[in-house]
């Protein structure tokens, strides 16, 4: 990872001048403590913790706000019934809402991957320059589209299109795979499992697409050249030079992906239909952890035990991102991070 | 990519008949049909892009006047004022915290701290990116409204929004400023010059365009985003007051109409020329971006662009 | 091809991008980059300036001085849109903000003052308002309707009562010509089919309505009540009351409780409401002069009886049923007993969006201003047929309005 995540512009330096952060080599003259140089890293040495800070201060005031309220372990179950009329009964189990998550975002992962990995491999492999460019920009652009624009397409035009076209078609000719057999009641909303993951699809390809777009053209040009010079086509360039350079990036790829599908919230919320249950198609009403966190906000009020269950699960939803990234981070260079763009 | 080009040649050999084997020929084939097919990927993507966008245009274009962008909603009518300054003193205050932050931080991260420290550095900044806006949300509703014992503020919704932003600023400028060519940097420090003077000097007007588009970038995400502002920035019909009052915001415009009775026919229409405003605002942003990197790429990379 | 085999970690990108540096072309990008934030920042901060300076006067003119916030119920939210600006309009100086973030946020915001009106669907127990220095204040009647989707019926008004519809969403009843709904609705030809009953899956006070309705009227109701309650397995959830239309609409034998500001919509779709029966029809079905439409009438006859009914007469009572014996119980201890209802026609589920405002204000000049204007709601804002009616809410009754009006007096204000 340091290999990687250091940046190498400078690693790569000698230390004495290009690296600027080593201290002077011994046996110089020592650093004189009041020079404007001292005065100013001194002044300066926080403040590249400053993103830091705010990820340390998040996790703490959470936990503060959370009162540390043990569920136990029902926590993890299916019951989410926060209000019954008798409160000493109440439960908070969170486990409809982490299949929710994992259903939509994983399945939105599948599908981008597949898609952005052709769009990566066209625009690096195949496709002629100018044209790569503009595609690329494109791309890069549609990252910028704002979630709660894509949720309002959803739930307008593509929820009633889903109820009375898509999902009865779907149901009626693949009703035989798992998943896909369901009665007219489920997808009679058009919202659910399956609109959630169509809007997630869209929103993760710039993300991943930029990811492995840099990663294909990280490749030494030499490499890529000698290959065609020798007689093999671009396709076997790609499959033995470029697909095996690119390999470690696609888990990471996965990984960042996925970080970004399983916390976005707004666009989600719109169109999953927040049902608390186990989805039993990819029609069902579903809810993820994200959409919970928006959607019980403000019934949280009424009863104190609701919102620290809700912190919790927002502490939850941090610890997977946190995880799901810094594996995918360990992949892909944080110091190339800044080249992706508006996807990241 | 060159690539292309090479490729290129090899089928033109192939049709010259110079290269006279079967196998050829069948690895050429399975290659033009990969080149067509795989780009076949962008439609199913573009598709739905192109009747989000078609949709939008359809439904808000016809109506949008400047009477929509100067007036105030008005229970089910009005226009759209408030919101579009909202968005706009928001993403100001934001971009002026996260920016100011974020250019000295990452400028500090690529020139002064140790390799180590950077590395963190960098590492905690990505990870911020990955954090759910939902999350930062909740973040600033605890610390930003309820610990301070105040409501649902125009600041509290400005500083939430920097902490989403920061990270992105951060990161480009730090690229920004790593990307000095070493040899510029060591006539400047070799010269003579101090850290400072060569950080003015030399680094900034390098880095500069590319710092000003991590300030797009970031400017453009933040325009766009709902979840950190809805339980700290609040809503108002009425432009903010000040710093102290709920404000609207084109994002909550959209979120709080989007399931009212549809009956109230003028509502959803300004839901959708508040959606139109935030995709030409942050498209145009994007677009800023884009071409401030594109020049960079193309001045730094050449045949790599 | 070996040597491509034979390949160590790809160098990081920094590394390419380094290649072939030069300032040649900085400046054009500078000066494009500059060019185009200074016309961003001409375009918002300017724009925005001009716009403040030459339309804005009329809402926040530079005399405008006092400012009034409110946050809360979404329900409340768009007719306060409404009564906000026309009050502004006709007092220059008095700007209202109106936030849309629900009835719970609504009601911790006028407990911790930090609002000066907090909206909301429920209010708060007497105990609760005291403990804050609260009143509640009613501006509006709200109602729900019960929709269902029978292809052919849906021109009829079914009769159904609490026990029934609870029984339905209790899952006791599972198909439409159960002999309980037939009995109640004789001559119609009651379809032999599952119903599906559709429930609101966000936090709503919707479901706190409808919830309670099923719990006062059918012993069985297995589900408590609140915001956020169990549904049957087999229950649809949908988002939202749009969301909860939209479903209905495809939902053929469907039935689904619906806000009264969205019957317009529902009616749209050819879907059929209910008249929803009364407490006495809970004991005793057959009887249809014991079933009521949600007309104008019957909602605002609710809304005095439940007030009527209580003693000592207050305006935090539940509707519910007409204030049935329990139904104040209901919310949590609001005090008072309700005899019997003799009279019975209120429709059933009716309820009172209430304003919280404080009754020890941190500055009585300010709060003079607030509650001036919920004297205009009262009074010019509540004018029958005009800004209510765009969310289909009733005027308050002449009674209701005295008790706000009492209520206000003891608000301190100063000037």
């Amino acid at each position: 990872m340091e290999d990687q995540g250091t940046r190498p512009a400078l690693g790569e330096e000698p230390p004495v001048v290009g690296s600027g952060n080593a201290p002077a080599p011994p046996g110089r003259v020592p650093p004189n403590p009041f020079s404007r140089r001292s005065i100013l890293r001194a002044l300066t040495s926080p403040v590249g913790w400053i993103p830091g800070i705010f990820l340390a201060s998040i996790v703490v005031v959470l936990m503060l706000s959370s009162h540390f309220q043990n569920f136990g372990l029902g926590f993890f179950g299916p019951v989410w019934n926060p209000n019954p009329t008798d409160p000493s009964v109440a439960t908070y189990g969170i486990l409809y809402f982490v299949i929710g998550s994992a259903l939509t975002a994983g399945f939105a992962l599948v599908l981008a991957m597949l898609l952005s990995l052709a769009i990566a491999i066209s625009l690096v492999v195949f496709l002629p320059s100018p044209a790569s460019r503009i595609l690329t920009s494109l791309t890069d652009l549609l990252a910028g589209i704002p979630s709660v624009v894509y949720g309002i397409w959803g739930y307008v035009i593509l929820a009633p299109y889903f109820s009375k076209q898509l999902d009865p078609a779907l149901s009626h000719y693949l009703g035989w795979l798992p998943g896909f057999a369901a009665s007219p009641t489920e997808y009679a909303g058009g919202t659910g499992l399956l609109l959630a993951i169509f809007i997630l699809t869209i929103m993760v390809v710039p993300l991943t697409t930029a990811l492995l777009r840099e990663s294909l053209r990280a490749i030494p040009r030499e490499q890529v050249e000698s290959g065609l010079a020798l007689g093999a086509t671009r396709w076997e360039v790609l499959r033995r030079v470029q697909l095996p350079w690119a390999r470690r990036s696609i888990p990471s790829a996965v990984l960042l992906g996925f970080g970004r599908a399983v916390g976005e919230t707004v666009a989600v919320f719109m169109v999953i239909g927040n049902e608390v249950k186990l989805p039993t198609s990819l029609f069902s009403g579903s809810s993820t952890m994200a959409t919970l966190l928006v959607g019980q906000f403000d019934s949280a009020f009424e009863y104190p035990d609701l919102l620290h269950a809700l912190v919790e699960v927002a502490l939850l939803l941090l610890a997977i991102s946190l995880v799901v990234n810094l594996l995918g981070l360990r992949y892909f260079g944080s110091g190339r991070m800044a080249h992706v763009g508006a996807g990241a | 990519m060159t690539a292309a080009a090479g490729a290129g040649d090899l089928s033109v050999d192939i049709e010259l008949g110079l290269v006279p084997d079967r196998r050829v020929h069948r690895r050429v084939a399975w290659d033009r049909w990969l080149g067509r097919l795989l780009p076949l990927a962008f439609v199913a993507v573009l598709f739905p892009i192109i009747d989000l966008l078609y949709w939008i245009g359809s439904e808000a274009l016809p109506t949008l006047s400047w009477t929509t962008l100067t007036t105030n909603p008005v229970g089910f009518g009005g226009g759209l004022y408030a919101p579009l300054t909202g968005t706009v003193y928001l993403v100001g205050i934001a971009t002026a915290i996260a920016g100011t932050l974020g250019i000295v931080a990452g400028a500090y991260t690529a020139e002064f701290a140790s390799p180590r420290a950077a590395l963190i550095g960098r590492l905690l900044a990505n990870l911020l990116t990955g954090t759910p806006a939902i999350v930062v949300g909740y973040f600033g509703y605890f610390a930003l409204v309820l610990y301070t014992h105040s409501t649902f503020t125009l600041w509290a919704g400005a500083i939430t929004l920097s902490i989403f932003m920061l990270p992105y600023v951060y990161r480009v400028t730090d690229a920004a400023f790593g990307s000095v060519p070493p040899s510029q940097r060591e006539a400047s420090l070799g010269a003579g010059s101090t850290r400072g003077q060569y950080l003015r000097r030399v680094a900034l007007p390098i880095a500069f365009p590319q710092v000003l588009s991590g300030l797009f970038l970031a400017m453009a995400i933040g325009a766009g985003e709902t979840a950190p502002l809805l339980f700290t920035a609040g809503w108002s019909i009425t432009p903010a007051q000040g710093l102290s009052s709920p404000t609207s915001y084109l994002s909550g415009f959209i979120w709080n109409y989007f399931d009212q009775p549809s009956n109230l026919g003028h509502l959803v229409i300004l839901s959708f020329q508040a959606a139109f405003l935030l995709i030409v605002g942050v498209l145009v942003l994007n677009v800023a971006v884009q071409l401030v990197a594109e020049r960079y790429r193309r001045r730094l990379r050449g045949f790599f662009a | 091809m070996n040597a491509i085999d034979d390949r160590k970690t790809p160098p990081p990108i920094d590394e390419l991008t380094r290649r072939g540096t030069s300032k040649r072309g900085s400046g054009v990008s500078v000066a494009a980059a500059v060019a185009l934030a200074v016309v961003l920042l001409l375009v918002g901060f300017g724009g925005g300036y001009a716009l403040e300076k030459s339309y804005g006067g009329s809402t926040t003119s530079s005399a405008s001085s006092v400012a009034i916030t409110e946050t809360g119920s979404t329900l409340i939210a768009p007719v306060m849109s409404l009564w906000g600006p026309n009050y502004t309009a006709l007092h220059p100086n008095v700007a209202v903000s109106v936030g849309f973030t629900g009835s719970g946020t609504g009601i911790s915001s006028a407990e911790s003052g930090t609002v000066d009106i907090g909206g909301t669907d429920a209010y708060l127990t007497p105990a609760t308002a005291a403990q804050y220095n609260l009143i509640n204040v009613p501006v509006a009647i709200s109602a729900q309707l019960v929709f269902y989707n029978l292809p052919g019926l849906n021109q009829v008004h079914l009769n159904l009562n609490g026990t029934v519809v609870a029984m339905i969403y209790g899952g006791a009843i599972t198909t439409w010509n159960n002999p309980l709904i037939q009995a109640a609705n004789p001559g119609v030809k009651l379809p032999d089919q599952t119903i599906i009953p559709l429930h609101r899956s966000d936090g709503s006070g919707d479901t706190f309505m409808f919830s309670s309705f099923c719990y006062l009227s059918w012993k069985g109701w297995p589900n408590g009540y609140g915001t956020t309650v169990k549904w049957l397995a087999s229950s649809p959830g949908y988002n939202g009351n749009g969301g909860m239309v939209s479903g209905l609409q495809n939902t053929q034998y469907g039935i689904a409780y619906i806000g009264i500001s969205y019957e317009t919509e529902a009616l749209g779709y050819g879907l059929g409401y209910a008249a929803l029966g009364d407490n006495l029809a809970n004991a005793n079905g057959t009887n249809p002069a014991n079933y009521i439409l949600p007309s104008a009438t019957n909602i605002s006859q609710d809304a005095n009886l439940g007030l009527l009914n209580l003693d000592p007469p207050s305006v935090a009572v539940s509707l519910i049923l007409g204030g049935v014996p329990g139904a104040t119980n209901l919310q949590l201890g609001a005090g008072g007993t309700n005899p019997s209802v003799a009279d019975p026609t209120p429709y059933p589920i009716v309820n009172l969006e209430y304003l919280l405002i404080s009754t020890h204000p941190a500055n009585p000049s300010h709060q003079r201003y607030v509650v001036e204007f919920i004297q205009w709601i009262l009074s010019y804002g509540n004018e029958p047929g005009k800004q209510l009616s765009a969310v289909s809410f009733l005027p308050l009754t002449p009674t209701v309005v005295g008790y706000d009006m009492e209520a206000l007096q003891q608000v301190p204000v100063s000037s």
